[in-house]
Formats: structure tokens, sequence, C-alpha cells
């Protein structure tokens, strides 16, 4: 298709607001491209066009009575399909899930969106209950990388990622419990922040591990992912894990000044690893080059303990993981997913004492992490080692005790932003990621978006989507 | 990893598979033995020297939070 869309929620909100755009006719065209796509990118699990359109309606009558409701007012949305909506089911992606589950109301974070006028096109795809690896036997549709359609777009959010990269979506809500938001962001060349633990209600949301779960945007850019933010964040009666935090304006430091910005580099075990591509390494180190080159001050910082952060955030993982499903992997096996089923049953080899021990590293890594931030203002890591693997001969067992550069950031429940920095030569893209104070999801996203008015990675498109291939 | 052989390795696997009472399909149980090892490796790796001083990261309100 040669329609020209906006590509950013901010675009798309001036082009609706200006009278060049409808919602009707956004979410029409955006429709019918993710429909297109189904056999290519295969993003969704459900499109709920009846329900979109009508919202998209609402809001085109909102906006021309003169009822703005703001940013996201009119934007078509999508969200991952472990997080409950009333107007479709939610599977988790998996035979598993019961129904009886999903057919409830709104998830306090979509109930959100549509207060804020969000028109939501229908049910991203994911990894079976956010962990594990696709399994074609489950019979779900296998979201692919836009960048490279034999890759995956990362997961669990996988959907989500592969749908905001391929132009089906202006933005979209993913989980992160180990790096499910900011892997996707970092395979497809977008954006996408996990907020602090409690930052965001979880209510509503399929768990994953109780104590590391966080849902938050994805998007093109930074400034586009504050916006979203702007309407999930804050203290949610329902989930008594949100916290009693007055929630800042997310997009007023985003005004492109570096000045007095501290970026601490730790180099322990984030860059120094031999399993980081060395070309993943070049391309934040000359992210990071470009912030000092901008104003920033870079400094060197300790992390001395990170290969045990990794390893007790799996075991912490593993062990609430299966405390969750215990039932139905004793009761119906068969109906998971391989891949899903062998890394759930891992946390049967856990004993309570591991559980406990991970939970004093935790304290241990939360001290580091703050020593690291006491005279920083954010920290400066690649987001994952590599960049987007195949499908064909990945083994998820083999990159089991690989180093895990998001997961310490849910042990220690601080907010983490990944950005595009840059591409391989193959002409796949490398993810960098801000890690801030607790709460301080504010500078994160000042450090993003001064980086996105830098460079123009975020601004790139996969050719698919460039030339109308995406059916 | 650990030194356990091969033996020790079926009994401990079988134990926990008993106690929780998983059934795994033939490639999961081949899958667990060879992946026993590690996941010990794994949970040993979380005593480190620095622990002891260290509380455990869980918290609650002992007052109901209203």
């Amino acid at each position: 298709m040669s329609t020209r869309l906006p590509s950013t929620i901010a675009e798309a909100g001036a082009a609706l607001r200006s009278g060049q755009l409808s919602s009707v006719a956004l979410t029409k065209e955006l429709l019918a491209r993710a429909r297109a796509a189904q056999d290519t990118i295969a993003a969704f699990i459900a499109l709920t066009d009846d329900a979109a359109l009508a919202a998209a309606q609402r809001a085109d009558t909102e906006l021309s009575n003169g009822t703005d409701r703001g940013p996201l007012h009119g934007i078509p949305l999508g969200i991952k399909d472990i997080i409950a909506t009333a107007d479709a089911p939610t599977t988790a992606n998996s035979r598993v899930l019961d129904p009886a589950w999903g057919d409830r109301a709104d998830a306090t974070v979509v109930r959100k969106l549509r207060e804020a006028g969000a028109v939501l096109l229908g049910k991203l795809g994911l990894h079976e209950y956010a962990i594990g690896w696709p399994d074609p036997a489950t019979g779900f549709r296998i979201p692919k990388n836009p960048w490279d359609l034999a890759r995956t777009p990362g997961g669990s959010s996988s959907g989500t990622g592969a749908a905001i990269a391929a132009g089906l979506i202006l933005g979209g809500l993913g989980t992160d419990t180990g790096g499910s938001i900011r892997g996707p962001a970092a395979y497809c060349g977008i954006s996408g922040i996990k907020p602090t633990f409690g930052r965001v209600s979880k209510e509503g949301c399929v768990p994953l591990g109780y104590s590391l779960d966080n849902i938050g945007p994805l998007a093109h850019t930074v400034r586009d992912c504050a916006l979203l933010l702007q309407v999930l964040a804050g203290f949610d009666p329902r989930d008594p894990c949100t916290a009693q935090e007055a929630v800042p304006d997310m997009l007023a430091s985003l005004d492109g000044s570096l000045d007095g910005v501290r970026i601490g580099i730790p180099r322990d075990y984030f860059f120094d690893v031999p399993d980081l591509d060395a070309e993943v390494r070049q391309a934040v180190l000359n992210g990071v080059e470009a912030l000092a080159a901008a104003g920033a001050r870079v400094i060197d910082v300790p992390f001395p303990n990170g290969p045990v952060a990794s390893d007790a955030q799996r075991v912490i993982l593993f062990s609430e993981a299966y405390a969750y499903h215990e039932r139905d992997l004793r009761e119906r096996p068969e109906q998971y997913g391989k891949f899903t089923r062998q890394q759930l049953q891992q946390g049967a080899f856990f004993t309570a004492a591991d559980y406990v021990q991970a939970q004093r590293v935790r304290s241990l890594i939360k001290e580091d992490a703050d020593r690291a931030l006491d005279n920083v203002d954010v920290l400066i890591t690649p987001t994952v080692l590599n960049v987007a693997p195949t499908f064909e001969g990945y083994n998820p067992d083999a990159v089991r005790r690989q180093p895990s550069f998001t997961g310490i950031w849910n042990l220690t429940g601080l907010p983490a932003l990944s950005v595009c920095c840059g591409f391989v030569e193959s002409g796949l893209p490398v993810g960098m990621q801000i890690i801030g104070r607790a709460f301080d999801e504010p500078t994160v996203l000042k450090v993003g978006d001064a980086y996105q008015r830098l460079t123009d990675w975020h601004t790139r498109v996969p050719q698919l989507a460039r030339e109308g291939q995406l059916a | 990893m650990t030194d356990m052989d091969a033996a020790q390795i079926k009994l401990a696997v079988d134990a926990v598979l008993s106690r929780s009472g998983l059934s795994v399909t033939p490639e999961d149980y081949e899958r667990l033995l060879g992946l026993y090892p590690a996941l010990r490796a794994q949970a040993a790796a979380l005593r480190i020297a620095q622990l002891p001083d260290c509380e455990p990261a869980i918290i609650y309100p002992a007052r109901t939070v209203a």
C-alpha cells in the first residue's frame, strides 16, 4: 500500500486535530494492513474491527465537538494478549488458560487507555504465558520480525514489537518480567520501557513472576512511550503491588538538553562479557559517545555482581512461575507448548531455600544498583547480547546461562528503556538500554528522547513496510 | 556443575517429579536429567560470601493499608 500514514502517536494526534485525518480513516487503514499482514508478520491473535471502529467514530465525534481527552484520543493501539480486554477473549497465547478467566472486564491499564480515548485494534501475539519459545503445535500464529521474517521479533511481547515495527499500530502494551518489552524493542528497532515496579497496575494481567512482572508501553519513539506511560501510571487499589507514588509529568523533561546529565557505564559484565556481539557493543558505545558529544558526562561505575544477579532473577522467575502453573502442569501438561512446559518445569527443581537465597541476593544487587546510580543520573548498557536470532535452530536451553542485561532491572525494580542505537552490517537493529533510579522515569525518558533528537535510527522502517509488501 | 553421577542425578530428578506430581514426556525427562546439574549449579551460585548480612527482599505491610 502507498498511503502515507503518521508513524508516531504525536504525529497522528496532530493530524487528527488539524482535520488532515480522521480516527476512523486511520483505524480502517491500520486494520486493513494488520489483516493483510496476518500471514507474514502474524502479529495479532484477534482483531476487533467493530469495537475499534466504534471507538474511532466516538473519538472523531468528540474531537469535532471540542472534547479532547488528550494525546491518545483516537490513536490506534494494540494490547498484548495476556492483558484482559472486555471486547475480546484473553488467551495468553495458550490452550491452557481457562477461557472464563479472559471473559471479564478490562484490566486497569486497558480501562485507562479507553478513558483516554485510545482505539484498541486487537490482541497481540506473545510467547505462551510470556515465557518459553513459540511452538507451532499449539496452533497460535507466531509473530515474525519485520526486518527479517526468518527471525524472531523477540519475546515475549513479540506481537507488540512486530506490529509497531511493521506500521500496523502506533503503539502498544507489553509485559516485562525479564526483558519482554525491551527485547522486542531492541530486536525490532523501536522503543519500549519497563517502568519501575509498582508504577503501573498489573491488575487484569496473567502473572508470570509476581515480584518481577511489569506492564509497559512500546512505540516508535521515546516521546510516544512517555505519552502512553503518562496514562498508564498510577496507584491502583486493585493491585497491591502499585506504589502510592505521585505520577510526575513524563514529558516535562523531554527538552533535548543533556546539560548536567551524568551517565554511568557499568563495564564489568555489561560490556566486557565474551557473549556480547562486537557490533552490538560498538553500536551502544557509539550511542554513549553521541550523548557525551551533546553534553552528557560519562562515568565508569562499578557493578560487581552481574552473574549472580542473573541467576537470582531466574531462580525467582521460575519459582514464582511454577507456583502459578503447578496445578496445570500436573493435570494437563500436554496442552502447553513444548518449550513453555519445559521452561516452567524447571521451577519444581528449586527449593524454598533456593528462593530465599535468591531474594537475599536481590537485596545485595539492589544495593549494587543504588551504589552504581549514586553519582549518576542513569546507567547505559546494551539491551541484549546480540541482534534478533533466527527461528531455525534456536535452542532455549543453550542460552539459559548466558548473561542477561535486562532481568537485573526486574530484580531491582528499576525503570529501564530500550531505544534503537544503530544497525549491524546485516541490517538488523541494535538496542541500547537506559536505566534510572526508582520512579525516575522522567530522567530515563529525557535521555532517550535527547538521543532520538541527535540520531535517526528510530525513524528507519523495515523494507517490507516501506514497500507495502506486508501481505 | 555438581559432582553427581548419572545414577544420583536420576534419583534426584525422580524424587522431585514424584514429590511434585509432575508427569513428563520421555523427551522432557531426558532434558531434565541433562539440565539438573546446571539447575543445581545455578542455585549453588546464589550462596555467595556477601550474603550473611542480607535480608531477603520480601516486604509486606504488617498493618493493613486502607
